[in-house]
């Protein structure tokens, strides 16, 4: 191919490397759209995505019940005995998509894959431990007002969830050891 | 050579969580959301309308913040002819904008030239946010036109009445639900967080830098115990 170009253009072509961020941008954007369509395909939302729901939901029930607090579960939908109120876990409130931003950052930083997959591992946990927090706040938030409902699970959620992936993101950096050529730093251990 | 160690990370962290507190507190409770969607709404009537000419004729800012949508769709025997009218709620129109005071507050706790940046990242934001909102109304109409619910959200359903309007192939369906799903659900999470990576990348460098600096003085002293 090489000598292909050189033949053509009389001399070795230059092919400009991206600078760092733009590929870190390139293969960020790639591995977490890949995972977003992986996410939305009807098998995996049926055999993966629904099941995950539900169990977070019923991990928030225990939780609750631990506390001393009163929750009914019923797959996705967690519901007060005494009140009725209920709130569903739906498919935007699983903290998935933070998951696969989080994941998709550290695919593209410069590393080997051993230290990717503790990133993902404590990340993920990191996230999903948040969300919990988050189904359970907004469970008693709703019994207490509508309108403070509304505003965290619309807004204040979803921004203190993007601010927490990315200081595990930043402290996951922190961790990794010194830093290596990237042209060396993504192959095997 | 010894390293000095860098509180830069610290620092910056410290000065972005110190700022969202004003900047949120701004934005919901001092009544500037109100101002960037009344600000939007004069932007969306004039782009939305020509960006899907075929299909949508006007969009009105309703008093509740709200807009609704004329569109150019035809209701199927309806006497006289009806046009499709569709409502986007404020609740949807504040969180695809939910991202500014992320922005700001990123953008401010990095030093360098901070105004022409915040006006460089909330031209974009706004950019951004419009697109957002498009996409959602494309995913919608689509959902009118060929009379079927959208595959990634049960809620959205069609409505009981056809449209006269040759339906969108069945690849465009499905592309329009998942820009819809990537619109509503990420792009105003993670456009913030990416704009100022655009912004700033000798900041987020110089913040690498340091994170890994810290890295090496750690793994020094280690070795030198």
């Amino acid at each position: 191919m090489v000598r292909w170009l050189t033949a053509l253009f009389g001399s070795r072509p230059k092919i400009a490397r991206p600078s760092p961020i733009k590929r870190f941008l390139l293969i960020f954007g790639a591995t977490a759209l890949l995972g977003f369509v992986i996410e939305v395909i009807p098998w995996v939302d049926d055999h993966v995505i629904k099941p995950y729901i539900a169990a977070i939901a019923s991990l928030a029930s225990n939780l609750i019940h631990v506390a001393g607090g009163l929750a009914d579960v019923n797959k996705t939908i967690l519901q007060h005995p005494v009140n009725g109120f209920s709130i569903m876990v739906a498919n935007g409130c699983s903290g998935l998509e933070a998951v696969i931003l989080l994941a998709a950052g550290m695919a593209a930083f410069p590393a080997t894959w051993r230290q990717r997959s503790l990133g993902w591992t404590v990340g993920a946990t990191a996230l999903i431990t948040l969300n919990v927090a988050r189904i359970i706040s907004l469970y008693y938030l709703g019994q207490y007002s509508r309108a403070w409902f509304d505003w965290a699970h619309f807004y204040a959620w979803d921004a203190l969830i993007i601010l927490d992936a990315l200081v595990v993101f930043f402290l996951w950096i922190k961790w990794l050891p010194p830093f290596q050529h990237p042209r060396h730093a993504s192959t095997k251990e | 050579m010894p390293v000095r160690k860098s509180k830069y990370f610290r620092r910056w962290l410290i000065r972005l969580l110190i700022l969202l507190v004003p900047l949120h507190a701004a934005w919901w409770w001092l009544g500037l959301s109100e101002w960037a969607l009344r600000g939007m709404s004069i932007v969306a009537a004039l782009a939305l309308p020509e960006i899907f000419h075929h299909s949508v004729g006007a969009i009105v800012r309703q008093d509740n913040q709200s807009w609704t949508v004329i569109t150019r769709l035809v209701i199927e025997h309806s006497e006289p002819s009806s046009l499709v009218v569709m409502e986007i709620a404020k609740q949807k129109l504040l969180h695809m904008i939910f991202g500014f005071p992320l922005l700001w507050g990123l953008l401010l706790a990095t030093p360098g030239s901070r105004a022409r940046r915040i006006a460089g990242g909330t031209l974009i934001l706004i950019a951004i946010s419009l697109l957002g909102i498009a996409t959602d109304l494309w995913a919608s109409l689509a959902v009118i036109v060929n009379h079927q619910a959208s595959f990634i959200d049960e809620g959205v359903v069609p409505p009981p009445f056809l449209v006269s309007t040759a339906p969108y192939p069945q690849w465009l369906f499905y592309l329009s639900s998942f820009a819809r799903y990537l619109a509503i659900l990420i792009v105003p999470m993670i456009a913030p967080v990416l704009i100022w990576v655009m912004l700033c990348p000798r900041h987020i460098m110089r913040l690498l830098v340091s994170l890994r600096r810290r890295a090496r003085i750690r793994n020094t002293e280690a070795g030198a115990s």
